[in-house]
């Protein structure tokens, strides 16, 4: 049976270096490409020939807007409205990249680390500088929850600081796991086909069984894949609105 | 597991940066183009329903109004016509009450004829009824009577 762990293997197809940092060429930059093409396809789509009465691409594209702006009007507000654009990108970042995983032969992108850490680390920054930026100091208030008794103060802050540390980590983690474990999975019960097949006999009369389990998997992949996109949109928004309105 | 080989993570983050941030530089034009379509439309169609609504507004005004133009010349046209009715029965009254008068005068000078033929026809019958039993003295008893005579003894008889 092939290995499970094979499809998340980073194939390196050009060494290239930017200001010495190794930045080749791999089977990841091609899908991130993929996916790159894919959504600005779906927006030329989209924004083509938009008129009064909308296409089907137009209807599409102005759903998911709409969807993206009324997330950030109630999670963040008015305020909020200069991060739609981010949100939007992270979300269809992300959609995109995972549901192009669950064909065969492809490279998750949000499988690695690597990458959901990076967008991890990317918001935490945002959420940081935009609360210094709009409230100086006072932005650390947020550690400090309003009408505490003092000695309670020397438990909370600490529970505070370390919960709001760990956000970049499980922001990162859940999206990883979740690509990484239903990969593995649909992996494996494939493979319980093949194998089950190449014993003949009775075995292979149960090999269809795998295979169901395979089908009953694969819708719950693509369901795990447009759900984690948005939670990861959402997540963003609320830890957004943390900064901009400080817990209110 | 590949993903814990963090010697390959540099490549994807560089590689990440470039495409995310030229996804975002996208996005950024186009979020706005679209909303600001969207906007119109609603805009649009705002507009549109108030005008439908002065338009219902208007065409209900108007129909009320003609409503009440009709009970009007309903009501009108009543009155005319009544008036033309009892026009033509006073008019009908009168013609009927002059030829009833013509009539009556035309039966009363037809009775005065009748009675004035009547006394000279009995007249003349006398006068032929003498003349007849002149003739038929003469002829039955070959006696020749007087026209007067006759005359006396005709009316002697009719009387």
């Amino acid at each position: 049976m092939a290995n499970p762990l094979e499809q998340f293997a980073i194939k390196r197809y050009a060494d290239l270096s930017v200001g010495g940092a190794d930045a080749a060429f791999t089977n990841a930059s091609i899908f991130m490409l993929i996916t790159l093409a894919l959504i600005l396809g779906f927006f030329w789509l989209g924004s083509r020939n938009a008129g009064l009465v909308p296409g089907r691409w137009q209807a599409a594209l102005e759903g998911v807007t709409g969807f993206i702006s009324d997330m950030v009007d109630e999670n963040i507000g008015p305020k909020g409205r200069a991060f739609v654009p981010f949100i939007f990108s992270l979300f269809i970042f992300i959609l995109v990249a995972n549901l192009i995983g669950l064909f065969p032969f492809t490279f998750t992108v949000t499988s690695h680390i690597a990458v959901t850490f990076a967008f991890a680390a990317l918001i935490f920054l945002i959420c940081v500088l935009v609360g210094i930026a709009k409230h100086g100091l006072h932005f650390f208030s947020l550690f400090v929850p309003a009408n505490t008794p003092a000695i309670l103060l020397l438990l909370i802050v600490p529970i505070e600081l370390i919960s709001f540390l760990s956000r970049p980590l499980t922001l990162s983690i859940r999206l990883f796991a979740n690509m990484t474990a239903g990969h593995i999975l649909l992996k494996v019960f494939a493979g319980f086909v093949i194998s089950l097949g190449a014993a003949g006999g009775i075995y292979a009369a149960i090999a269809p069984l795998p295979f169901v389990m395979t089908v009953a998997f694969y819708g719950l992949e693509l369901i795990v894949a447009v759900v984690q996109a948005y939670v990861f949109a959402l997540l963003t928004c609320i830890y957004l609105n943390d900064s901009i309105n400080l817990h209110h | 597991m590949p993903q814990f080989d963090f010697t390959q993570a540099l490549p994807q983050v560089l590689w990440l940066a470039l495409v995310f941030g030229i996804l975002y530089l996208c996005v950024r034009g186009m979020v706005p183009r679209v909303q600001k379509v969207v906007e119109n439309r609603k805009a649009r169609i705002a507009s549109d329903l108030r005008e439908a609504e002065a338009a219902r507004d208007a065409a209900e005004a108007a129909s009320s109004g003609g409503t009440t133009a009709l009970a009007d010349a309903r009501a009108r046209s009543l009155a005319v016509t009544g008036k033309a009715r009892d026009l033509a029965a006073s008019q009908t009254a009168a013609k009927l009450a002059s030829v009833d008068e013509e009539l009556k005068l035309h039966s009363e000078r037809a009775a005065v004829a009748l009675a004035d033929t009547r006394t000279s026809t009995i007249a003349e019958l006398d006068a032929v009824a003498s003349e007849a039993t002149v003739e038929l003295v003469k002829r039955v008893a070959g006696l020749d009577v007087s026209a007067d005579e006759a005359a006396k003894a005709v009316k002697k008889v009719a009387a």
